[in-house]
């Protein structure tokens, strides 16, 4: 039993019930918050507006910076709430090491509970201490981390991203994993796992005057008339992307970073009237990497579409598949699909896009 | 008489003007179809039986049942291996069979159902969870010694 200073909560033990641990554990949230007045920042992504409530200080560092540009000035009524707790900074209870429920079935394996009829969902990195709590039911939450010492790169450039997942499936949006670029007249969403090329071509795309609401995440909203709003203020750069665009990297928020990692660099920095907070999409293409002299444009199919946008998607996300894949195809019903093959030079790749947006708008 | 539907806790597909794709939820596998597969799996929308999914196919192409049979045959069993069917042997009060217009002008092709596994490569991929490169992901609790 660990004393939070306002509610005991077992922890490590064997819990039989996930949906009572996640509303145990953001009730705890909730009061320890309360009883220490913590600091609440509000941020608006697209239709949901968030109210982070930071339990101590050390995640400011780790959410805010990729939120900047969403932090709500003025007064605002949140749509969901997340509690944000670094655990060895507070004395909050310490997430489990383990899992503590069953491990037998699909959800386990995954290391999610699914249940937004009721309520509770979770996503778990017990390896790394991070686990994600949410209730669907009151769209509260809690962002849990046993430390930031050490926390993936990729925390840093996408913290909060489930919670956000989860927020916009109450307002009629959708987080996908695609960039979205625009040539000032027309918006082109980017759809395709990592490796890719999206923030290849989106970067070529920054430097060349375009205008962008993300690389690796967006938010869409109306999927019947698709808008894209910017998510978080970061352009991901790795092996000949890193060296191609220089520039970029040497801006990097990770100059330290391991060989692998990929360089977190802020858009709004990098290129600060790129960045802009929404765009129309009137395009989907399916990205790939021809390494061909020559960049093409090809129709594809719906399916080649879900293929690029789904999987990818649902594999970082980790819980709604179903809402994924539905909120993904009332999207595809609404916009042309074709399949950008991008060929050895993104410039020219992106000259080809140019034409191709400039006859799709005749 | 068997009858055969399509589990929907489990499976949910989108009919994109004739081109039907498929998402199961349970394995994170989705499916694309070809040939008459659309027509197929709209009829297992509504509790049908084989022999009902052979007729309907024969009416829409206007093909010979024994062309169609095995092929129908084949396709329900890729399903059951899917395990995106329910199987019962009642069909309810003033149910009817499933039923699909079919695409008009085209000729009969076998049912063929695409099968793709990205989801579950990726997660499997995945490096937000620490992966044992011998056991891989997810890590399972040894079983306590004794």
């Amino acid at each position: 039993m660990v004393e939070t200073g306002v509610v005991a909560i077992e922890v490590g033990q064997q819990s039989t019930s996930p949906d009572e641990f996640i509303r145990q554990h953001i009730v705890a949230a909730e009061q320890t918050w309360t009883a220490h007045e913590g600091r609440e920042v509000l941020v608006q992504l697209g239709r949901l507006v968030i109210a982070v409530r930071f339990i101590g200080s050390d995640l400011e560092d780790v959410i805010l910076p990729v939120l900047r540009h969403a932090v709500v000035t003025g007064p605002a009524s949140p749509d969901t709430v997340v509690y944000a707790v670094a655990c060895d900074e507070t004395g909050f209870a310490e997430p489990p090491d383990e899992w503590p429920f069953p491990l037998d079935t699909p959800a386990a394996q995954l290391r999610t509970h699914w249940n937004p009829d009721d309520g509770p969902v979770l996503s778990s990195d017990e390896s790394r201490g991070i686990w994600h709590l949410h209730d669907m039911s009151r769209q509260v939450g809690l962002y849990w981390v046993k430390t930031t010492r050490g926390l993936p790169y990729w925390e840093h450039g996408s913290a909060l991203r489930h919670h956000i997942f989860w927020g916009s499936l109450a307002c009629n949006q959708g987080i996908l994993h695609s960039a979205v670029i625009s040539n000032g007249r027309h918006g082109a969403m980017i759809a395709g796992p990592g490796g890719s090329g999206k923030s290849t071509i989106t970067a070529a795309a920054m430097q060349s005057g375009w205008r962008t609401t993300g690389d690796d995440f967006v938010v869409i909203s109306n999927p019947q008339h698709p808008v894209s709003h910017r998510l978080f203020d970061v352009l991901k750069l790795t092996g000949m992307a890193e060296e191609m665009f220089g520039e970029f990297a040497a801006q990097a928020m990770n100059p330290g970073r391991a060989e692998g990692e990929k360089a977190i660099i802020r858009m709004s920095g990098a290129c600060p009237d790129s960045f802009v907070e929404s765009l129309p999409v009137t395009v989907i293409l399916s990205a790939r990497l021809s390494h061909e002299p020559k960049s093409r444009i090809v129709p594809a199919s719906r399916l080649q579409l879900v293929r690029a946008l789904v999987p990818s998607t649902a594999s970082l996300m980790r819980t709604g598949l179903e809402d994924i894949f539905a909120f993904s195809s009332e999207l595809l019903r609404n916009l042309p699909c074709f399949e950008f093959q991008i060929g050895k030079n993104p410039f020219e790749g992106l000259e080809v896009l140019d034409a191709f947006l400039k006859d799709q708008g005749k | 008489m068997t009858y055969l539907l399509l589990d929907e806790h489990k499976v949910s597909s989108e009919d994109f003007d004739g081109e039907m794709v498929a998402v199961n939820f349970s394995t994170g596998k989705y499916y694309g179809m070809k040939g008459c597969a659309h027509d197929v799996w709209r009829m297992l929308a509504t509790p049908v039986s084989a022999d009902e999914i052979t007729s309907g196919i024969c009416d829409i192409y206007g093909t010979e049942n024994t062309a169609v049979q095995d092929a129908i045959a084949v396709f329900i069993d890729i399903l059951r291996s899917e395990d995106v069917l329910i199987e019962t042997g009642e069909r309810p009060a003033n149910g009817k069979a499933g039923s699909s217009t079919g695409l008009s002008g085209l000729a009969y092709e076998a049912p063929e159902l695409e099968i793709y596994s990205d989801l579950q490569e990726l997660i499997m991929l995945d490096p937000v969870h620490e992966a044992d490169p011998e056991q891989g992901w997810p890590l399972r609790r040894l079983p306590e010694d004794g």
